[in-house]
């Protein structure tokens, strides 16, 4: 490693890990702002654009754990999950992830199991609001497949398009709290699991709850499950759903064998 | 070799009419008035990374801006000053870029702002010291080479000085633009923040300036923080700035200048009365110096 190199690493990890390596502060001068400032400028502006970042993509979990206890964790996820991508809008997928970690093991989430889909909802609403794509699905194309290939016909779903199912109010817990009044609601489990959707319509984020096989449907397609199995599914008539999924722009696509439409 | 700027035959596009005048940063708050009310705005920056991914102003909004106003790109993610190769994916997406409108340049900064794939998310100095020189010079010719044009190189705020350092920023910067044959941006809060931290001397920074390399400049507010202070672009320009502009426009008479302002985003009006104030230092200096050449 040149010498360069290794000062790049161990500026780079310093700032990331927010650590003071004797090793590193000792290539600094000392002049007017002292060693240990230097760094700590560099660090405290890597925290605020990542504290930012996680603030406006998780405006409900931020409401619900409060500033501080928020900023902890985002200092924790920093230290995780060190920033891949040069555009901050694509940071912050994972702390769902870390949430349902410290659910289980911090005593002071204790009742705040529904963070993790929480977390996941309001990730996917923030990366649809960024989607770019709007895919107009090619009936042409599709109309002119012959009979006998149409059983390995293989749907995609519209990349603006998340499908989630929780066993928490979260939908009532989201909107509850990226209102700026605070509420103090009490939560209760819906009798049967809550299933919807995010995608983009006409260019703005949507939920919309969904029915158990519209969900199982959607999550098949997601699967890769060739139309024949699609329609041997128990208790769903795909040709009864399918208009309503091209109709609503989630399914945007199709492939054939290994050709893409 | 680095290659001239690709003929404007090849792209099939008309050569667009050069940049003058003081132009603004365009940020998302401000696109809708913008696209609304097509404002007298000379140029127009687009922050390159906000549009090579998704996020960025939908198709039809770029297609809108670039088609009213000259467009030009500046990035922060070539991370012209790292050890590790150039990224070349993410080139060929401002390449991308540069193909489906009319960009009239390219700049990012001399510094370096990721290692081995993780991203600081900051513009990170290196130590003025020819191994850094070389790894400047390597990155913006492989740059340049993808870009197919001359890139510009802008001067940083700096928090950092490094014991290895062999020479002033502005020697360093001058043997970068040199040997890589690129433009320079000059930043003059930049070079403001870097005199008030790191004793920076402004005067031979600006005598010493390549000025026929320089094709812009950049104006933008600071955050005092007592003992330093933070080049924050959520302030006005400072009075001190502003002198420090009237100084460099006099050595760079009709350079393009353009207001930053990132954080705390002020309505449209604020940036553009800015840029008015702007253009007035540049009325009274180019009349001033008509006047003594008489
Ligand atoms: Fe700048």
């Amino acid at each position: 490693m040149s010498s360069l190199e290794q000062l790049q690493h161990d500026f780079i990890h310093n700032i990331v890990n927010d650590k003071n390596n004797q090793g590193f502060l000792s290539e600094l001068k000392t002049e007017k702002i002292p060693p240990e400032l230097q760094l700590s400028i560099y660090q405290r502006n890597l925290s605020g654009s990542i504290q930012k970042t996680l603030q406006q993509v998780y405006p409900a979990c931020l409401s619900i754990l409060g500033e501080d206890f928020f900023h902890t964790l985002c200092y924790k996820y920093q230290n995780l999950y060190p920033s891949l991508d040069s555009n901050l809008n694509n940071y912050g997928n994972y702390f769902n992830t870390m949430l349902l970690g410290e659910c289980s093991e911090n005593t002071k989430l204790l009742g705040f199991e529904y963070l993790h889909d929480l977390a996941l909802l309001e990730w996917h609403w923030h990366t649809c609001y960024y989607s770019s794509s709007v895919i107009t699905f090619d009936f042409t194309s599709f109309s002119k497949i012959p009979e006998n290939q149409q059983s390995k016909i293989i749907f995609n779903l519209n990349k603006s398009l998340s499908i989630h199912t929780s066993i928490f109010p979260v939908i009532d817990i989201w909107k509850d709290n990226t209102i700026e009044i605070p509420t103090t609601n009490e939560y209760t489990t819906p009798d049967n699991s809550l299933y919807f959707c995010i995608y983009q319509r006409a260019l703005t984020p949507t939920l919309e709850i969904i029915d158990r096989n519209t969900y199982k449907i959607l999550t098949a397609i997601k699967d890769k499950t060739d139309l024949q199995s699609l329609c041997h599914f128990d208790d769903i008539d795909i040709n009864q759903a399918l208009p309503n999924l091209l109709q609503k722009g989630w399914i945007s696509g199709f492939s054939l064998l290994d050709k893409a439409c | 070799m680095f290659k001239q700027a690709i003929s404007h035959e090849v792209c099939n596009k008309p050569i667009p009419e050069p940049i003058s005048g003081v132009g603004i940063g365009l940020r998302s708050p401000h696109i809708h008035q913008i696209l609304s009310e097509r404002p007298a705005i000379p140029w127009l920056e687009l922050l390159a990374d906000n549009h090579i991914a998704d996020g960025g102003l939908i198709p039809a909004q770029l297609n809108a801006i670039c088609e009213h106003y000259p467009v030009t790109l500046h990035s922060v993610g070539l991370s012209l000053g790292s050890t590790d190769p150039v990224n070349i994916n993410y080139l060929n997406k401002l390449k991308q870029l540069k193909n489906d409108h009319t960009i009239h340049w390219l700049s990012d900064h001399l510094c370096f702002t990721s290692h081995n794939g993780i991203q600081s998310h900051d513009l990170l100095p290196v130590p003025y010291t020819e191994q850094s020189i070389q790894t400047f010079v390597d990155n913006i010719s492989r740059a340049q080479d993808i870009w197919g044009d001359k890139i510009l190189v802008e001067n940083v705020s700096n928090y950092m000085s490094f014991n290895a350092s062999e020479m002033s920023e502005i020697d360093f910067i001058n043997e970068i633009v040199s040997r890589a044959d690129c433009h320079l941006l000059v930043d003059v809060n930049n070079l403001y923040v870097n005199h008030i931290n790191h004793a920076v001397d402004t005067t031979d920074f600006i005598s010493k300036l390549p000025t026929k390399r320089v094709k812009e400049i950049h104006l933008a507010g600071y955050e005092d923080h007592g003992n330093y202070i933070l080049d924050a672009h959520n302030n006005p320009v400072s009075d001190s700035v502003w002198q420090l502009y009237t100084q460099l426009i006099q050595i760079l008479p009709n350079t393009p200048t353009l207001i930053e302002w990132d954080n705390n985003i002020p309505d449209l009006d604020v940036l553009l009365n800015e840029a008015s104030i702007a253009e007035s230092i540049c009325h009274q200096t180019n009349r001033h110096e008509q006047y003594v050449i008489t």
